[in-house]
């Protein structure tokens, strides 16, 4: 597995402390540089000391940051279980469209607990053209073509709820993707922080009733085997980020293998999946 | 004193509004099919703002350049929201290179 780490930073600092690295992004207003290395890069570490000193004096030296990782076939080949992030996001979501939440049992530290009490209502022209999408507040989407694929499969862990448009018609071609398995519980070395170079030491982002983990989860997926039911699709009980306006704190979803298979035969696009262990 | 410090807020304005008036060139350049005005969230609702959140009415043109400007600098495909700091520091980058009209007393 090789890990990397993308950082977006201005276009100026990125040239007066790191020189010519990464590529501008956005053309002639561009004023952001995309800068991807290995995470074993001692740049990797210049940049967090270059944070730290930006931080003390009231800013950032990055903005955006993002870690991926790269597997060998021979490591996906024998991988047990997958992480599964949808990549394909748009908005408006449910609630900017009409759909009903009921937030009486909501976790009054983190916000986790809120139930979706109606169909979920979206615009259907900003839902995009592909398979699996995420609105900007976690709900996912799928297509009839890919609701087909799991149920000819029997796939387990899923079931589909219809999808309206906000005059309440049903869209034929949209379904909503329900998690229905038993959740899965993370276990350490999952790593979980702020930022790249910042644990969360101090619990700032955990709910103490412990619905929240933190931010980010910034370390391979790691579950307890003994909590997984079994099915093809499943989600953790923890959740990671930080209620704010629409955005609620999201679970991690877990595919088996058979799943990543079918996604991939598929060609389900902006689907990115990940190797998770079993602890 | 207080005459310099006026004095440097008007340059302030000013220069944010010439900034205005070439980055909407760039962006009707850029955008030429992007007529009319679209309402633009001061904190963008993808970044946690309030749905029902301060917005600003501007060129389409214009929103689609600040749009693409704050996703540059935090992915829309991240599933969790800066962190309030982050979101802040992260708007005044963003406002600084591309001013909203309306708080530089234009009326796009």
């Amino acid at each position: 597995m090789r890990e990397f780490i993308e950082f977006r930073i201005s276009d100026s600092d990125a040239s007066e402390y790191l020189g010519d690295v990464g590529w501008r992004m956005g053309g002639d207003w561009g004023h952001v540089r995309c800068v991807r290395l290995p995470m074993e890069d001692e740049r990797v570490r210049v940049i967090g000391e270059l944070n730290s000193e930006f931080r003390r004096a009231g800013g950032s030296f990055f903005t955006g940051w993002n870690i991926t990782r790269h597997y060998t076939p021979e490591e996906v080949q024998s991988a047990e279980v997958f992480t599964l992030n949808v990549h394909s996001v748009f908005e408006p979501c449910g609630e900017m469209c009409g759909t009903e939440y009921d937030e009486s049992s909501a976790c009054p530290h983190c916000g986790v607990g809120v139930r979706q009490v109606t169909d979920l209502r979206l615009e259907p022209e900003t839902i995009p053209r592909r398979n699996m999408n995420r609105t900007i507040a976690g709900e996912i989407v799928v297509s009839s073509r890919l609701m087909q694929a799991f149920q000819a499969h029997g796939i387990t862990g899923a079931s589909f709820l219809p999808v309206r448009d906000t005059s309440g018609r049903v869209l034929e071609n949209w379904h909503q993707l329900v998690i229905t398995s038993g959740p899965v519980d993370i276990v350490p070395p999952t790593l979980i922080g702020n930022g790249p170079f910042e644990m969360d030491t101090k619990g700032k982002y955990r709910c103490p009733q412990g619905h929240v983990l933190g931010m980010s989860i910034l370390s391979e997926l790691w579950v307890k085997k003994e909590s997984h039911d079994g099915s093809d699709l499943a989600c953790t009980r923890q959740r990671m980020g930080l209620r704010m306006g629409v955005l609620h704190p999201h679970p991690e979803y877990l595919i088996s293998p058979r799943l990543f298979r079918l996604l991939r035969e598929l060609k389900v696009g902006r689907l990115i999946a990940e190797v998770a262990h079993w602890g | 004193m207080e005459n310099q410090r006026r004095a440097a807020d008007l340059a302030a304005v000013q220069a944010a509004r010439n900034l205005y008036q070439q980055r909407l060139a760039d962006a009707q350049a850029a955008f030429p099919n992007s007529a009319g005005y679209q309402d633009h969230h001061l904190i963008p609702v993808y970044l946690g703002g309030p749905q029902t959140g301060v917005t600003y009415r501007i060129p389409t043109a214009y929103h689609k350049m600040i749009t693409r400007a704050f996703r540059k600098e935090w992915g829309y495909d991240k599933k969790r929201p800066p962190e309030p700091q982050e979101r802040l520091e992260l708007m005044l980058k963003i406002y600084s290179q591309f001013p909203i009209p309306q708080l530089i007393g234009i009326n796009p």
